[in-house]
């Protein structure tokens, strides 16, 4: 007869001591790895911490459960639709959609997959209108200087994507469908595909999203301000993501492809004409890595990343055909080593980044490259062995072909527990991207860097006293000098260049608040999950000037309300005016929409039990099915509004998910 | 005794949520008020004539739907922004290009707009929107009611009747085509695209010939002695530019000048009124007459910290106006300057990169 341990986890609590984290799962606790034991046979599969991804002192916001769920048949957007301090600048619903961190720039905001740096070399961002929600089940961001960690470049920030799938023997195969459809042609499909032994697990994760996105709109510009249908904004993409985990004793080596492919119609704006604008992208990457869990606690990894990014954009009309493709090859190993509040002094992390970008553009006259090379150590230093105030202090240093960049740093101070005092200023950069230096014709090969300071400071008053009962608030205020920011101005004849002309000071004030508890004086079994975030920012030029396309007021707020089978949840945003001219001559209004989420959970409802071997009367095998039906409603209010100027986003409009939920079940008695 | 003070416990905490779930439900109240019902309403416009004047075209930015209309008047030099959507109520367009007046209408060529705004003058009230244009430049009387509209990707130029705002045929061609000039019965067309002049007939209005005079043509003048010079500008920095003078009866090329360098990318040829001094763009404001033996080394005005982006001469008092589009991310300048000395005389601010005029008497 096997008895059977359910594993014990227990979280990396070193790396997250004093960290400002506005998931709430990760308090401060001890670091120690997770062991499944196994009496019979016994069998002991070690659990490796997750990677650190943020430093103490610093701020960072984790999506939560539910953030993840309603974002699972959306694209990444919809993953940080309620995401604090995030400005997305979205050009059509599926049109091109960038992220920028606490009033900087897009390019300030580095993008990360499992660890890997995934901004374009050439274009410096990310469109996140592109990827599925659905793929990833860790996904947060690291505010200022807590990026540099993961790389440099990140002035504002930077966004961390992971999907991380754990063997799960108690659920060794497990498959979710979910359908949606909605208003003006929107079908989503996902499917996810799990299955879990011993040591080995897979998981399959594929989509397919289309929209006609030919939705109503008033047209403020034309005579009488008529309502039109907004034309050639179709979308299709599809793809899926593959990853294979194995874990020989103490070791977890894996490997993740995740592949799309997308082709949409860009629209005019209201005032302009069609230009028969379109955009595909196919995009294959890949990442294989190996873990290994020493016996005196500390981890070293070590992974290689390989990503193909194909890009075409055509214009009909003025006949221009622009194909551009890149390859980025990544290495890298760390160091980790879970710091204790019980030795005063360690070096808590080390690692070593190499990166080679090469791309082909009808823009440049040959293939572009270059390479980078990127280390860095953390160390940390405990005031005493029982305060709970410490210090951190990361050194980075970055070598672009032969060129180094400046020392970067990051020294952060963290003190309290129930109520946290945090404070951290930093030193980052970023490189010029390969069309900055290389477009033709234009690039300027002698473009310094982008050179920032930076300084925050903050107070977090959180409490938990059981799983679905948690409160947190935060307070703090930053600020951001940006120098020789890069800005293409007009050069001789109609050739734009780049030059390091402006000087950018970022300033603002966060605020978030967590509510999640029981409302027990109504009914037992309400509950409730309250999520607000407000941001005061103030970027300016050095004459003066609010940058283009920043608010100065982002605000959210989501309400979910949860009653036996029944869900609800209500989403409001808010963005204030924003510039569209570099001297505020012109603004475009500021907007706030909510939706309104409905659920039905009908699980469980079916349970197939049998016995799995006739003879092992312990252990039975069951399979579920559950059901989850919502209802949505968008923009609720049916608000006009634009997040780039005479560029409609759609009214009211409405929803309908199914998901599906299929799983097996080893019974342990 | 421990599951009361428990309990206790919870009902504070409950107490504390209460108070600020109710603090959240302001703010979410406050959200939907400020965010949907704030749209400002622009101030009545007072009935006003735009005459005697200087109109300019503001291009705005490329899909920033910021073009706009400004207006200088000669007597006191008042300013006047943004007129057309304080008469009209609605914006402009696109990327304004360039703006023609045809006896007591004016017509904005709103080049990614795809459109000619109609006005009527001296009120600025919209007559009409010519639509079916691809990407059109420059629009040219060419009488009868008629004129011509150059455009950028059709191939093709557009036939309008003025009086329906119709769009009545198109004469093909084989590239880009700019600016236009009409001398007699033939209309002279810069070829953009290619280094061509071509020749269009007015009466059949068809092409009737073409002749090559140097790589992207992109503006025009006509002399006093009715030569018609022409500007090579290499916006694109593939070759030398060059101005050439040409006999628009035999259609030769009398004269070239050849700039110094293939990274000039002189624009916006002009003449002064008296048809013997010739001004346009290469970085500063360059003046030279029209028997000179070479090319100015010297620029009239400047580049200093400017962007001179647009040049124009008053037909009635001479005067130069040019526009500083600075870095084409904010509202830029008009300078105006004496055109004997060359002094500044006067500045005003403009819209979103100012670069076409229009002379109202």
């Amino acid at each position: 007869m096997r008895i059977r341990l359910l594993p014990i986890w227990l979280c990396w609590a070193g790396s997250l001591l004093g960290q400002v984290d506005s998931s709430g799962k990760g308090l401060p606790d001890e670091g120690l790895e997770s062991v499944t034991h196994s009496l019979g046979p016994v069998i002991i599969v070690y659990q490796l911490p997750a990677a650190p991804r943020t430093m103490p002192g610093g701020l960072a916001w984790e999506s939560d459960a539910l953030a993840l769920d309603h974002a699972r048949t959306g694209t990444l957007t919809d993953l940080f639709r309620a995401a604090p301090s995030l400005s997305l600048k979205r050009y059509t619903p599926g049109g091109l959609a960038s992220p920028s961190l606490r009033g900087t720039a897009a390019g300030h905001t580095q993008v990360y997959w499992e660890g890997l740096p995934m901004n374009s070399p050439m274009l410096g961002q990310q469109d996140f209108s592109l990827g599925s929600g659905s793929l990833f089940n860790q996904v947060g961001i690291r505010y200022g200087g807590n990026s540099l960690l993961l790389g440099a470049g990140g002035i504002g920030g930077a966004i961390l994507l992971s999907s991380s799938q754990q063997s799960n023997y108690s659920k060794p195969i497990a498959i979710k469908y979910s359908q949606q459809v909605g208003s003006f042609g929107s079908v989503s499909s996902g499917l996810n595909l799990d299955f879990s032994a011993k040591r080995f697990s897979s998981s399959t994760k594929l989509y397919l999203q289309t929209a006609k996105n030919d939705f109503p709109f008033r047209n403020s510009t034309a005579i009488g301000a008529p309502i039109e249908r907004l034309q050639d904004a179709n979308f299709t993409q599809w793809g899926g993501l593959q990853e294979f985990n194995w874990q020989p004793r103490r070791w977890r080596l894996y490997a993740k492809t995740w592949a799309f492919q997308s082709a949409r119609s860009l629209p005019p704006t209201m005032l302009t004409l069609s230009m028969g604008e379109s955009q595909s992208d196919l995009v294959v990457r890949n990442v294989a890595g190996a873990d290994y869990l020493a016996p005196k606690g500390y981890s070293i990894r070590s992974k290689f990343g390989y990503f193909r990014e194909f890009m075409h954009y055509r214009n009909q009309h003025a006949g221009i055909e622009s194909p551009s493709l890149f390859h980025r090859f990544t290495a890298e190993c760390s160091y980790e080593k879970p710091a204790t509040r019980f030795r005063v002094f360690r070096i808590a992390d080390a690692g070593l980044r190499y990166v080679h970008d090469q791309a082909t553009s009808t823009g440049f006259v040959s293939t572009a490259k270059q390479d980078l090379l990127s280390a860095y150590g953390l160390a940390k230093f405990f005031v005493s062995p029982r305060s709970s105030a410490g210090w951190s202090l990361l050194m980075r240093q970055e070598l672009y072909g032969s060129q180094p960049s400046p020392l970067l740093g990051y020294l952060a101070f963290h003190t309290g527990r129930k109520l946290q005092f945090s404070t951290n200023v930093s030193r980052n950069y970023r490189y010029p991207t390969l069309n900055d230096r290389y477009w033709n014709p234009g690039g300027n090969p002698n473009l310094k860097p982008e050179k920032s300071l930076g300084a925050e400071m903050g107070l977090t008053l959180q409490s938990q006293y059981r799983p679905w009962k948690y409160n947190k608030a935060y307070a703090g205020v930053y600020w951001t000098d940006v120098q020789d920011w890069i800005q293409w101005l007009p050069s001789t004849g109609n050739i734009w260049r780049p030059e390091n002309v402006q000087h950018v000071v970022a300033r603002g004030a966060e605020v978030q608040l967590t509510l999640n508890n029981r409302l027990w004086r109504i009914a037992d079994s309400l509950y409730y999950d309250l999520r607000l975030n407000y941001t005061f920012n103030d970027s300016r030029d050095q004459n003066g000037y609010q940058l283009i396309y920043t608010p100065r007021h982002t605000a959210n707020i989501r309400i979910t309300l949860r009653l036996r089978r029944w869900d609800l949840q209500y989403f409001q945003e808010y963005n204030s005016a924003r510039y569209t001219t570099a001297d505020n001559s012109l603004r475009i209004w500021g907007f706030t929409t909510g939706d309104l989420t409905l659920g039905l959970r009908l699980g469980n409802l079916w349970r197939l039990h049998f016995k799995e071997k006739p003879s092992n009367e312990g252990l039975h095998r069951k399979i579920f099915q559950g059901y989850h039906l919502q209802f949505g409603i968008r923009n609720i209010w049916n608000a006009e509004y634009e997040t780039v100027a005479y560029r409609p986003m759609p009214g009211r409009s409405f929803c309908l998910r199914l998901d599906v939920d299929l799983w097996k079940q080893n019974n342990e008695r | 005794m421990k599951d009361s003070h428990l309990r206790m416990d919870e009902r504070n905490i409950f107490r504390g949520q209460r108070t600020i779930l109710g603090w959240a439900a302001i703010v979410m109240s406050s959200c939907l008020l400020w965010g949907t019902g704030c749209k400002e309403k622009p101030n009545p416009e007072v009935p006003f004539d735009y005459e005697n004047g200087l109109l300019v075209v503001n291009e705005g930015n490329f899909q920033g739907g910021n073009a706009s209309l400004d207006f200088v008047r000669r007597s006191d030099d008042s300013l006047r922004t943004d007129i057309f959507t304080s008469v009209n109520d609605r914006p402009l367009g696109d990327v304004a290009q360039s703006i023609t007046v045809i006896g007591n209408r004016a017509y904005v060529v709103v080049n990614n707009s795809g459109k000619v705004e109609v006005v009527d003058l001296p009120a600025l009230e919209s007559h009409c929107t010519i639509t079916g244009l691809q990407s059109p430049r420059y629009l040219l009387d060419i009488g009868g009611n008629r004129a011509l509209v150059t455009d950028l990707y059709a191939d093709a130029i557009a036939v309008v009747n003025l009086e329906n705002c119709q769009v009545e045929s198109h004469i093909a061609v084989g590239a880009w085509t700019e600016q236009m000039r009409i001398l007699g019965s033939k209309v002279f067309v810069a070829e953009m695209g290619s280094d061509q002049l071509l020749v269009l007939d007015v009466p059949s209005r068809t092409l009737v010939d073409s002749f090559g005079v140097g790589r992207e043509p992109n503006s025009m003048a006509v002399d006093r002695d009715g030569k018609l010079w022409v500007l090579c500008g290499n916006a694109l920095g593939q070759s030398v530019p060059q101005l050439v003078r040409v006999n628009p009866d035999s259609m030769a090329v009398e004269a070239t000048f050849a700039f110094s360098s293939a990274t000039q990318a002189p624009t916006r040829l002009c003449i002064n009124p008296a048809g013997d001094r010739l001004y346009f763009l290469n970085g500063g404001i360059f003046q030279m007459g029209i028997s000179d033996g070479h090319l100015p080394t010297q620029a009239w005005v400047p580049k200093g910290s400017h962007n001179w982006y647009g040049l124009a001469i008053d037909p009635v008092t001479g005067l130069v106006y040019a526009s500083d589009a600075l870095d084409y991310q904010r509202r830029g300048n008009i300078y105006r300057f004496s055109p004997s000395t060359g002094a500044q005389l006067a500045v005003f601010e403009a819209g979103i990169i100012p670069g076409d005029f229009a002379f109202l008497p």
